[in-house]
């Protein structure tokens, strides 16, 4: 059926309404999803002194915007991961007997190397890079986890 | 003096049309018009709220390093800081248990039956609301307790398809829980969440006024009214009364406590769980994998949004039984994993 010159109107009103709506929505939208940071030098930052890093202990630090963790395992060794649980984001404790990390939030549980023990989290912590100068301990992150 | 003033009023506007109005309506008289009190009571709780909401506002101080501080020194130096937070507190609590109480009575009074169905959505539509101006305002004393919750609150979105990365991101403002989501959650709950609810509240109070007080279908062949003004209004107030007064109470005798600062870098501490009226959500995440508990929830939220269309035996004035049943049943599993909820973070 021909529709009246008024349908018509009425139509190209509507779709005009619709196509502005979403051309101010979008943007909107938009600004509202906040920008990713990009990795900068502050990546690799100095956590902590050998002699701070009794065996079997571990430091909480900041790494950019998001809690990690050094650990100095019973071998002397250093490691260091993401602190923030991989289920709901609340931040880890270390336990040293039995060397793992809980989560008091779920009870996920993730071992010294950040693979999931317990559920309901799912994906390991994220690990990153240890280096030692001399008695000074640096970690860094690399690009895609910042 | 009230004449002097009714008349100068008179002289500049007609207001005899909103005198009729007001001498016209009536409040129907049946077993259970007790329902009705807990919509009055609810705006009353509102207003307790936004009165006590813009006066912490003129000492707090949304960021990480000053909001813990604005709190203490609201409740410990400002004059009758400490009962205006308490009663805020409070107050919440109460409101989303008198806003749930007023939800249920109309559920199971079918009150959303034709031509109200726009009052239901409306109303379902101003408790989300509300449940987000509590979500909001738990972080802004940035204590442990309020950072941690809010950390599970805001990355529980994720698993939702499509939009569940955007919504995490655009609550947190970042990656994690930060500067800018105690600023956003700030913005949140004294701009954004108090504009949308007071439309919402206002077409729903309008719509009410259009429609007038639902009679249940059980209770149709009754036909007692009685006035609202003065009668009904002088009982909504002795009812107002007393809720100010059990208010009062709470905020003075158990007064809101202050946690302590939080350290984000610190472990979430042991039993770390949200308020009372989130806790159905937070136990259902815990027994059900992640997508399935927010699948279930979104469906379900969905479905009790849509009620008025759905149940359409109510429409044409016809007792629904499996509607009642499914009401029951919503209410047996929300009370159900909210005890449930309490009990095993408790065990935990």
């Amino acid at each position: 059926m021909a529709s009246t010159r008024r349908q018509f109107l009425n139509r190209i009103l509507a779709g005009g309404i619709t196509a502005i709506t979403v051309y101010v929505i979008y943007p909107i939208l938009r600004f509202f999803d906040p920008p990713s940071v990009t990795p900068d030098e502050q990546s690799r930052i100095f956590v902590a002194t050998a002699e701070e890093m009794n065996l079997n202990s571990a430091k909480f630090f900041r790494l950019l915007d998001r809690a990690a963790v050094l650990v100095r395992l019973p071998n002397g060794n250093y490691r260091s991961l993401s602190a923030k649980c991989t289920d709901l984001g609340c931040t880890v404790s270390f336990r040293p007997v039995g060397d793992y990390f809980h989560c008091n939030c779920h009870g996920s549980e993730f071992s010294i190397s950040g693979r999931v023990l317990r559920g309901p989290a799912e994906r390991p912590l994220e690990e990153y890079d240890v280096s030692v100068e001399g008695d000074k301990i640096y970690v860094s992150a690399p690009a895609k986890t910042v | 003096m009230k004449r002097r003033l009714i008349r100068f009023i008179e002289e500049r506007a007609d207001i005899g049309p909103l005198r009729n109005w007001i001498r016209q309506k009536t409040v129907p008289q049946h077993k259970y018009t007790v329902w009705y009190y807990f919509g009055g009571l609810a705006l009353f709780l509102v207003v307790v709220q936004i009165v006590t909401g813009i006066l912490l506002a003129f000492y707090y101080s949304p960021t990480p390093s000053s909001a813990n501080e604005s709190v203490r020194f609201i409740m410990e130096k400002v004059n009758y800081g400490w009962l205006i937070r308490s009663i805020h507190f409070w107050n919440a609590n109460f409101l989303i248990a008198v806003v749930l109480v007023h939800m249920f009575s109309t559920y199971f009074t079918k009150a959303y039956r034709k031509p109200r169905e726009a009052m239901w959505i409306i109303g379902a539509l101003t408790l989300a609301l509300i449940l987000a101006f509590a979500f909001t305002g738990y972080l802004l004393p940035w204590t442990t307790l309020s950072y941690f919750a809010t950390k599970i609150g805001v990355n529980t979105p994720r698993v939702l398809p499509i939009i569940g990365g955007y919504l995490s991101r655009v609550l947190m403002g970042g990656s994690d829980v930060g500067a800018a989501t105690l600023h956003r959650m700030f913005t949140l709950h004294t701009v954004v969440l108090p504009l949308l609810t007071l439309t919402l509240i206002i077409l729903h109070v309008f719509l009410g006024q259009v429609f007038g007080s639902s009679v249940p279908i059980s209770q149709s062949s009754y036909d007692r009214h009685t006035r609202f003004f003065p009668d009904h209004l002088l009982k909504d107030a002795a009812v107002w009364t007393v809720g100010l007064a059990v208010l009062l109470t709470f905020a003075t005798v158990f007064p809101a406590n202050l946690g302590s600062k939080v350290n984000p870098l610190q472990p979430a501490p042991a039993g770390t769980k949200p308020m009372w009226y989130f806790l159905f959500m937070y136990q259902s995440l815990r027994i059900y994998s992640r997508a399935v508990a927010m699948g279930s929830i979104t469906l379900g939220a969905l479905v009790w949004l849509a009620i008025p269309i759905l149940d359409r035996k109510s429409a044409k004035g016809e007792k629904s039984t499996l509607f009642t049943l499914f009401g029951i049943a919503v209410l047996v599993y929300l009370i159900a994993m909210t005890v449930f909820g309490d009990i095993s973070m408790k065990i935990h």
